[in-house]
């Protein structure tokens, strides 16, 4: 069964290249995480996430809300298993497909099918899925023609598309979206809502980060608030209201 | 039900903790071999997109240059031809393949940040696509050293089973170096710099486009240019075989405990920072 399971997860990033002072003084509060100021030696170090605990079964669809660098993307990355902890852990069974940029692996002169095969063998896809799969995933992004040019000549609607049709096509257990939806027409997110929603019936998990509140109610069952790196678990859609309008 | 993958980090632990985890990393990559050797294939791919001759520009230019540099430097060097071209041909693509592998790792992370802040990927696996790029782009200058050696009547002299040898010695010692180099640049972006100007002073004072026994004064500088020079090690082991020359039992010494010893080096200190490559990007 698809599960994730956070500990008292802690993930400080340490600024490389940066001045240290005029960095302090860029980070000035409500923006970004907390900033450590003892440390004297090695880099200055932002906690971009600070004890966040967190347990998700098949099932269960997270909205994570919250400021710009109130860490939410810092903790989609860190349950796709890009940053290691500095504190806690992390716990992640099932396979993870995620959606926080669009265009990863993605090679803008390629033509939309060579970036399915890219994209899909990336994500861990054999060769012979990657066969069984295209054209499901040509006909989910409705691209048509367009897969067989580059996707440089692709508009942000198109890619998004693309990439949508590929992570969702490949069989994921858990999802994890990043603000990112809004580039779709109307359309578009009406079948990406439906796909999402038998996804998540056949006991999968969704991650979503989103501002967008109206998408994130109907999306998911389940809300986190982070701020300043912290997590602050929201029982319903009042707290989250309330959330949203104090923080 | 099949059993699902599990993923489980925890805080840094023991050193030795951390160097069983970058085992795990590179056990892993290996494992996910298609994956890098589609990438490099189509980094190459991508590279020469919309050009007529593609990567056999590479061929190309390898071939003029060796024609030119052959026909004046072994005029300059009175070095009969049949002796310079092959000389230099092996070694031009050789030295070509050492230091665009190493010059290209310095990006090696860098250019891939975007797919490791995304995924759980083995990082190893951004310098196997840098390394598997440089031996196809390898591959497409054997062409020149065949026509040369066709040219100046030599292919049935080359040592087939000991060339082997020697382009696993070398491969080896070159990962090393592009691992090291792959996590220096990121971390400081001067590496890139420094390679830079270091690989084109490395060219001039290896015996690359020139002879040792031919030049006058190299036995003053015999421990610089010759002895403690990995390079004229590296060339040895893959030039010589091709030339039907033996290989000198020290060039071989020489770069079986350089590759022990610098992939111990790298791995030590890919273990250490390996959690922190991610920030470097």
């Amino acid at each position: 069964m698809a599960s994730i399971d956070i500990r008292g997860l802690t993930i400080r990033f340490p600024v490389y290249g940066a001045d240290h002072r005029s960095l302090k003084r860029q980070l000035t509060r409500a923006v970004g995480g907390a900033l450590d100021r003892k440390r004297k030696s090695g880099p200055p170090l932002l906690t971009a996430l600070n004890d966040v605990s967190l347990k998700l079964g098949p099932g269960d669809r997270l909205g994570l809300v919250g400021h710009n660098g109130a860490g939410k993307t810092t903790l989609l990355r860190a349950i796709a298993g890009a940053y290691a902890p500095d504190e806690g852990s992390i716990e992640v069974e099932g396979r993870v497909a995620s959606l926080l940029d669009l265009m990863v692996g993605m090679d803008p002169f390629a033509t939309g099918m060579e970036n399915i095969r890219l994209r899909a063998l990336l994500m861990g896809l054999s060769d012979k899925q990657i066969k069984d799969r295209a054209e499901e995933i040509a006909e989910f992004s409705a691209l048509g023609p367009f897969l067989g040019m580059p996707v440089k000549t692709y508009s942000a609607g198109m890619i998004a598309r693309l990439a949508f049709s590929i992570v969702t096509t490949a069989d994921a257990d858990i999802l994890l979206m990043d603000e990112w939806i809004g580039v779709g027409d109307a359309d578009f997110r009406h079948q990406a809502q439906l796909r999402l929603t038998k996804m998540v019936e056949g006991s999968k998990i969704f991650v979503f980060a989103s501002h967008d509140f109206t998408m994130l109610k109907k999306m998911c069952n389940k809300f986190l608030g982070l701020k300043g790196g912290a997590c602050i678990p929201l029982e319903s859609e009042a707290e989250l209201d309330d959330f949203v309008a104090t923080a | 039900m099949t059993r699902l993958p599990r993923h489980y980090v925890a805080a840094r632990g023991s050193f030795a903790s951390e160097l069983a985890a970058a085992g795990r990393d590179f056990a892993q990559s290996f494992q996910q071999w298609r994956l890098w050797t589609t990438l490099a294939f189509n980094d190459i791919l991508s590279r020469y997109r919309g050009s007529l001759l593609g990567p056999f520009w590479i061929t190309l230019s390898t071939g003029a240059f060796v024609i030119g540099i052959g026909i004046v430097y072994g005029r300059l060097m009175h070095v009969p031809t049949e002796k310079y071209v092959p000389w230099m041909a092996t070694g031009v693509v050789i030295w070509n393949f050492i230091s665009s592998t190493v010059l290209e790792s310095g990006d090696a992370y860098i250019h891939s940040s975007v797919i490791i802040r995304s995924g759980s990927l083995p990082l190893p696996i951004f310098v196997w696509r840098v390394i598997c790029r440089s031996i196809v782009n390898l591959a497409h200058q054997v062409t020149v050293i065949i026509a040369v050696a066709l040219w100046f009547h030599f292919l049935l002299k080359i040592n087939l089973p000991m060339l082997v040898v020697g382009t696993v010695l070398v491969v080896v010692n070159v990962s090393w170096v592009s691992f090291f180099t792959a996590i220096a640049a990121a971390r400081f972006r001067d590496i890139q710099q420094v390679n830079a100007t270091l690989i084109q002073l490395v060219f001039f004072i290896s015996p690359v486009i020139w002879i040792p026994s031919d030049m006058q004064g190299v036995q003053n500088l015999q421990s610089l240019l010759l002895t403690l020079n990995p390079v004229y090690h590296l060339l040895n082991a893959m030039r010589n075989p091709i030339l039907g020359l033996p290989v000198p039992l020290h060039s071989i010494a020489f770069l079986v405990v350089m590759a022990v010893l610098g992939w111990a080096l790298a791995f030590m200190l890919y273990a250490s920072v390996r959690r922190r490559i991610v920030h470097y990007l």
